[in-house]
């Protein structure tokens, strides 16, 4: 499944941002990045299925594989070249976006916070139904235990998206040091200025 | 005269909490802690939307940026989620948020303060060694620690923990802070907290460590208390909580039954007021 872009198996990056593992209630919330829009666009769209010109008026698009030939977002670079290019086109933006899924359709091993997996659009389909109410999670459960959905644990982007967020924190630091008059102040200091 | 209003806006589950100020000179003074609002609902953004609209106020660039400043409590994507395009319309002067072990969600919105300085004019961390202003209150912050490291069970426990005074009453928002935060801060609850956001959606971990409160006793017993309810998929508040504030008598209101919850003060009397 991994990095594979045929029509047949197409694959979705998720990342799991918390695991849960409250009594009766054992599931992974995950991340999704999808580009969005609120804004009118102003070219007339050929819709690719029933052939109608049309104007699109906001859309939500799922993210699965980097701009190119690339076949994972396996470089911090790809993170960046991804919104950077979105953003390019007015009122265009990268957003985040989460489902839950069962524990259980992760390997144990690397079940955890920040760890990236690439799942069927089948399974993604169905988490979005349940995260949108449209199925219980008792009908969520029976449908992922016996479609026995795969899912792969994809090391490359884990790493590349740890080193992008280092990356952040990193500018984030050295934006700080550089901006000392934006720091927000001590209590005694502001106490003082509010007098 | 000034006032102060926190409002716990009902967006169907998880947080997203509106503060307001009217200072002396009947100035207005807004931000926001956190939101859950994802492509397709948008409620944080609507609530906004409708309610500066009903105050007069026009969303335009001149009137920018909104808020004084908007606050990640911790780096969970759903109270993250939704908070970078609330950034782009409305703008803010501070985007803060606090510590973390593994930063999820607030990389992105780091990454975005960072390149466009236009929609969040300063971005950083913040802990008990800061305070801010928003109008003629203060804000100050219980938890995290200064100097202390990041704790790495859970981002729960980095929530940001603040209290917001003014005059005489203080207002506190606890973001998903569990029994392991409490156990260390709970008695630094200010004696004039006259309105506690119940921890982490009202679930046991914010209240409990097994059979004890980690929290209750040290909140003062006038202190009204309001839950953002998290009740998909989580069965949060749990029911639990909701009989130890009945056996205690405790006034407590719940976005998942009164819809919007807006407790206001002028700095010496409380009000509260919700939708249902």
């Amino acid at each position: 499944m991994n990095g594979s872009q045929g029509k047949k198996s197409v694959s979705i990056p998720i990342m799991i941002d918390d695991v849960k593992k409250d009594g009766h209630f054992q599931m992974s919330r995950c991340t999704y990045f999808s580009i969005a829009s609120n804004l009118p666009s102003t070219e007339i769209t050929q819709d690719p299925v029933l052939n109608i010109p049309s104007f699109m008026i906001g859309f939500t698009s799922l993210i699965c594989y980097p701009s190119g030939h690339s076949k994972l977002f396996d470089k911090p670079e790809e993170i960046s070249k991804l919104f950077e290019a979105v953003e390019k086109v007015e009122g265009l933006f990268v957003d985040i976006n989460d489902i839950w899924l069962p524990n259980f359709v992760f390997d144990e091993a690397n079940r955890e916070r920040g760890s990236v997996f690439r799942i069927l659009p089948e399974l993604f389909k169905l988490a979005y139904d349940y995260q949108n109410g449209v199925i219980t999670d008792d009908e969520f459960i029976k449908t992922c235990k016996e479609k026995n959905f795969p899912t792969e644990y994809s090391p490359e982007e884990t790493e590349a998206f740890q080193k992008w967020g280092l990356e952040q924190i990193e500018h984030a630091s050295k934006y700080y040091k550089d901006n000392p008059s934006k720091w927000l102040k001590t209590l005694d200091k502001l106490k003082e200025e509010m007098k | 005269m000034s006032r102060l209003k926190v409002t716990l806006i009902d967006v169907g589950w998880g947080d997203s909490i509106l503060l307001e100020s009217e200072d002396s000179q009947g100035k207005f003074h807004f931000a926001l802690v956190d939101s859950n609002d994802n492509s397709e609902m948008r409620s944080s953004y609507i609530f906004l939307r409708r309610h500066f609209e009903k105050m007069g106020l026009k969303i335009k660039k001149e009137n920018m940026p909104f808020f004084r400043f908007v606050l990640l409590s911790h780096a969970h994507t759903d109270h993250g989620r939704g908070l970078e395009s609330i950034m782009r319309e409305f703008r803010t002067e501070n985007f803060i948020y606090p510590k973390f072990h593994k930063p999820g969600i607030l990389s992105k919105l780091q990454d975005f303060a960072r390149r466009y300085p236009m929609y969040a004019s300063h971005f950083q961390s913040v802990d008990t060694m800061d305070a801010i202003d928003l109008g003629d209150a203060v804000i100050t912050f219980l938890w995290p620690k200064h100097g202390d490291p990041p704790m790495e069970d859970t981002e729960n426990n980095n929530s940001v923990v603040m209290r917001l005074k003014l005059g005489e009453i203080s207002f506190i928002l606890t973001g998903d802070a569990e029994k392991e935060v409490w156990e260390r801060i709970a008695q630094e609850i200010p004696d004039d907290t006259r309105f506690l956001k119940v921890p982490h959606h009202g679930s046991e971990n914010g209240t409990f460590d097994g059979q004890n409160p980690v929290w209750l006793y040290d909140c003062p017993r006038s202190a009204k208390l309001g839950i953002s309810s998290h009740v998909t998929p989580h069965p949060h508040p749990h029911q639990r909580v909701i009989n130890l504030f009945n056996f205690h008598q405790m006034e407590f209101y719940r976005t998942d039954i009164n819809y919007h919850l807006s407790f206001e003060t002028d700095g010496q009397t409380v009000s509260v007021k919700y939708s249902h």
